[in-house]
């Protein structure tokens, strides 16, 4: 009898947190997200073609730009994110940039200027101070580890769409292919003159 | 009429072993529920990070564990700090964990994932963000004492022990005329 006891308690428990979880859902001001509502399509720079590089017409992509293409700068990206070549066009055209992965990574090495911003530090002061020295209406690039899916690039993009930004990019590759391209990086060492 | 729960051995058993375990369990799980429930969107963005589910089809179900399963942690825990269910919380937890590392291993096993725990929030307690071995290992240790509290109960130094002299003294002079007692979790039966 003591073990159906245990568990009509723990079905209790259960049921009670899932009440308590309603409850909060109801309250919350901000509804849960799990992703962009519609991933921006990348701006056409003076230098950069016009799309995105196609995996399936990566040859003839590669004709087209022969004389330019450097296998680091036109490395092919998924659908809808930034080649590093079109990053680093809107790096110097003074594009925002915000680095979604962990902090100890952004402490060691990141793009230039970059912003830490992540779906954890999104709610807290440091990230409201981030995204005060954004303007909701500047371009902004966002990138993590790179790679297929970007996960903490795209949500850290689906919250700055929550938070009525507008012109959002997600740069294909990682920070490590934006080193290895020798473009400007920076620790946070280096801009604060503190040890993180 | 002294209860048999009442022996020096069961006193040095609360007090060495079931008091400490269930304060150490209870309140790390009230301190991971804390932090999850501080940013349930990050939370639900860990969820999908596991892709045990499918985000796309089926969304409804991460939202609704990530308001829902920190509550029923905050409730588990908080119940077994004060000793209330202790047998009925530790089963939760211990359940908890099970999911927990097997999600782990789903995510360990399944090339391409690279999800963050998110355990304890942003908070790394012992292990680093990344899921890997180390999460596995810290949540097997957990689940040692949640074993151990299902088996024992809460000891003499919980609610539940508070509440049961009484009962037990209504069960013996009521005896079978009554026909109910309450157990260890305080649940009438």
């Amino acid at each position: 009898m003591k073990c159906t006891h245990t568990i009509a308690g723990m079905l209790a428990i259960v049921g009670l947190g899932y009440l308590a979880g309603v409850g909060h859902s109801l309250v919350r001001k901000k509804p849960v997200i799990l992703g962009p509502a519609l991933v921006t399509p990348p701006a056409p720079t003076d230098d950069t073609p016009d799309t995105q590089p196609d995996p399936s017409a990566e040859d003839a992509e590669l004709n087209a730009t022969d004389s330019d293409f450097d296998p680091k700068l036109d490395a092919p990206v998924p659908d809808g994110m930034l080649t590093l070549r079109q990053a680093f066009a809107m790096w110097n055209d003074g594009a925002y940039f915000i680095d979604s992965r962990h902090k100890s990574e952004y402490d060691e090495g990141h793009v230039e200027g970059a912003a830490h911003l992540t779906a954890e530090t999104f709610f807290t002061d440091e990230g409201e101070a981030q995204m005060q020295s954004i303007p909701p209406d500047a371009p902004v690039v966002i990138y993590c580890l790179g790679g297929d899916e970007c996960e903490a690039s795209k949500n850290t993009m689906a919250l700055l769409q929550q938070s009525f930004y507008t012109d959002l990019h997600i740069m294909g590759v990682g920070y490590d292919e934006w080193a290895d391209a020798d473009l400007p990086t920076a620790s946070t060492e280096d801009e604060t003159g503190d040890t993180p | 009429m002294s209860s048999p729960q009442r022996s020096p051995l069961n006193w040095i058993e609360s007090v060495v072993l079931q008091m400490p375990l269930r304060v150490g369990l209870g309140g790390l799980f009230v301190y991971a529920a804390f932090m999850k429930l501080g940013n349930i969107q990050a939370f639900a963005f860990a969820i999908k990070g596991f892709k045990v589910v499918d985000a796309d089809k089926h969304g409804h179900l991460i939202i609704s564990a990530a308001y829902t399963m920190p509550w029923i942690e905050m409730i588990a825990g908080v119940l077994l700090v004060l000793g209330i269910w202790t047998r009925a919380a530790s089963l939760t937890i211990a359940l908890m964990l099970v999911f927990f590392i097997a999600a782990l291993l789903h995510v360990i096993y399944t090339p391409g994932i690279d999800a963050d725990c998110s355990c304890f929030g942003d908070m790394n307690l012992v292990c680093s963000a990344t899921v890997g071995w180390c999460q596995v290992n810290r949540d097997l240790v957990m689940l040692l004492p949640a074993i151990y509290l299902i088996w024992r109960g809460g000891g003499i130094l919980s609610l539940d022990s508070l509440f049961k002299p009484s009962s037990d003294a209504n069960s013996e002079t009521q005896g079978s005329k009554a026909g109910s007692t309450l157990d260890d979790d305080g649940i009438r039966g």
